[in-house]
């Protein structure tokens, strides 16, 4: 995974709703963890997961994520911010068992998915299944090589879909999803790397809507685009919360100030603070939440 | 300044030094190899010709002719491929795309790069060894093809490593992500995304079994055979037949070997002969090699 490009953070068409920053500290405080507080659960009180005392360790190494407890609304963007290294990723990537494809991981802790109450992490739990359930879309737009139209058809396919009728439905009401499909419709056969980096991001997230999916995983999925294509996934973003609940990595805080309902600030694989949005960046309770969200650090 | 200028002139000069003589290096290589081929060219045109191909090897030189090594070759290739192939790209798919990587894979891994380098004779040592005398498989083409096919099994197994592992670990972490299987990542992004590399190094592979001599002379290839083994295709049903893997056979290089060490020098027309029809197979199959990485690339092209 690279870093994203500085251009990507900085040159954004829309203002920020970030407060101006107070004089620049040197030092990073000591951590504060903020109590989970009610708001963060939405008033229907419908919450699509519920994470518990989740930790995570690679191989030998110490733990990654140190005992992360918090609810994951439905219908609503969560955001996941902090600084390189904190842990959002690979918190993301619980959600849908990614690190089961690399040997020697460890969990510990739950996630609840509802409303059937399924602990993701428990090792009965079959994580291809989990994974038509809860789909993905990452940093670098992922593509496969063939065709705009296979692109799509991939997740369908792979759950026996093979009639071109229904399969056609379902391309073209993932790409309406996905607002790509004007722009497609007249080369369904053309190679999908033909199309420029913000409509691969834009088939990606097709391809994550045609195995309709309860909740999609966005992995930092602007940080590789121009300005006016992560204009465009924002507003899709902000589009399919009425479809699907959503959680976003992002390293760019105004990114997660724009478009999430909600959001978790995380500091070296510990959750500081959970709150609206609008709480975090402009009422943070904890002090390193504040410092992070006004520039001071990260 | 002045300083500068002269260092950089110095360097300049060594640049335009080292182009030089890597142009003369390429020219020379180049140009032993257009001699060699002309060479042998002059030597074997008395005697190329479509009645050289179509005949029996012969007592007389102007009559002898290449029709029952060709026939080998191509057979005992068909056994190779078949060996070859399937085995080596399962192998190396598995030790990618499934093998934990620990003390063991690792073990398997330096055993396949030695196997690699494993002389030829050796090959052809072990399969009398072991498939003529232990298995009783007879000095036929089922036992030249399996031995060739053993011979080039690490070449494929490492081609198609290879080719596998430069497929993007995104693409596949994009197919899980979508709920897909192992094998439906492999079967349906790792394959096809790889098949170039694995075709193009599967064919150079054969195309080095082909020139193979040793290995085929140790299990007791003849050198004079004046008939073809039995045709696979039958008039009766089944209308396949695999009598053939059981004849007795010859290939080019035998044949080429086997004229050349006759005291005859007419017989070293022949030789010439059989040595460019033997360069254009390879050439032929390394360009197919070419071709086909060329269109594949096009239709997946990442």
């Amino acid at each position: 995974m690279t870093d994203p490009s500085p251009a990507a953070d900085v040159a954004v068409p829309r203002p920020a709703r970030v407060p101006s920053a107070p004089p620049p500290a040197r030092a990073v405080p000591a951590l504060g963890r903020v109590p989970v507080k009610d708001e963060v659960r939405p008033a229907d009180g419908r919450v699509k997961a519920e994470v518990e005392e989740l930790t995570f360790a690679y191989g030998a190494g110490g733990p990654v994520l140190k005992g992360i407890s918090m609810p994951i609304p439905e219908h609503a963007i969560t955001a996941l911010i902090g600084p390189s290294g904190c842990g959002k990723s690979t918190f993301l990537r619980c959600f849908n068992r990614m690190h089961d494809l690399y040997p020697g991981v460890r969990y510990g802790g739950e996630i609840r998915l509802h409303p059937d109450g399924l602990d993701l992490l428990d090792p009965g739990v079959d994580p291809i299944l989990l994974r038509l359930r809860i789909n993905m879309v990452f940093q670098k737009p992922n593509p496969f090589p063939k065709s705009i139209f296979e692109n799509v058809a991939f997740g369908p396919r792979l759950r026996g879909l093979a009639a071109r009728g229904e399969l056609e439905a379902e391309v073209e009401s993932a790409l309406r999803s996905a607002a790509l499909w004007e722009e497609v419709k007249d080369r369904l056969r053309e190679p999908a790397t033909r199309l420029s980096g913000g409509q691969q991001q834009r088939l990606c997230i097709a391809r994550a809507l045609a195995a309709h999916p309860e909740i999609i995983l966005f992995d930092e999925p602007t940080s590789a685009l121009d300005p006016l294509a992560t204009a465009k996934i924002e507003e899709l973003m902000e589009e399919l919360r009425a479809k699907v609940t959503i959680i976003l990595v992002t390293h760019n805080m105004q990114q997660a100030a724009r478009v999430s309902d909600f959001t978790a600030f995380m500091y070296l694989g510990e959750l500081i603070e959970h709150a609206p949005t609008p709480t975090i960046f402009l009422n943070p309770s904890s002090e390193l939440t504040q410092q992070y969200v006004t520039g001071r650090f990260g | 300044m002045t300083d500068m200028a002269r260092i950089l002139r110095r360097r300049r000069r060594a640049d335009a030094a080292f182009a030089v003589l890597g142009a003369l290096l390429v020219v020379l290589c180049l140009g032993v190899l257009a001699v060699l081929v002309v060479d042998l060219v002059r030597d074997a045109l008395p005697r190329l010709g479509p009645e050289f191909l179509d005949s029996f090897p012969s007592r007389r030189p102007e009559q002898a002719g290449i029709k029952s090594a060709l026939v080998g070759t191509t057979l005992v290739m068909l056994v190779t491929a078949t060996v070859a192939l399937p085995l080596g790209i399962a192998a190396g798919i598995y030790l990618e795309e499934y093998a934990r990587k620990n003390w063991l894979t690792g073990a398997i891994e330096i055993n396949i790069a030695n196997l690699a380098g494993v002389p030829s004779i050796v090959w052809g040592l072990m399969a009398l060894g072991l498939l003529v005398y232990q298995l009783g498989f007879g000095r036929n083409i089922l036992t030249a093809g399996i031995t060739l096919g053993l011979l080039v099994l690490p070449v494929v197994i490492v081609a198609t490593r290879e080719s596998v592992r430069a497929i993007p670990q995104g693409l596949r972490e994009g197919s899980y992500a979508c709920g897909a299987t192992r094998w439906q990542t492999v079967s349906r992004l790792v394959l096809p995304g790889s098949l170039s590399g694995i075709l193009t190094g599967s064919i150079i592979a054969l195309s080095r079994a082909i020139g193979e001599t040793a290995p085929l002379i140790t299990i007791g290839a003849l050198t004079y055979i004046a008939f073809l083994p039995p045709s696979p295709v039958t008039s009766a049903p089944p209308f396949v037949s695999l009598a053939w893997l059981e004849s007795e056979f010859t290939v080019l290089p035998i044949q080429l070997f086997n004229w050349v060490s006759r005291p005859d020098p007419r017989f070293l027309s022949n030789a010439a002969a059989a040595g460019v029809v033997l360069l254009a197979v390879t050439l032929g199959m390394n360009t197919l090699a070419i071709f086909l990485r060329y269109r594949l690339r096009k239709r997946y092209s990442a």
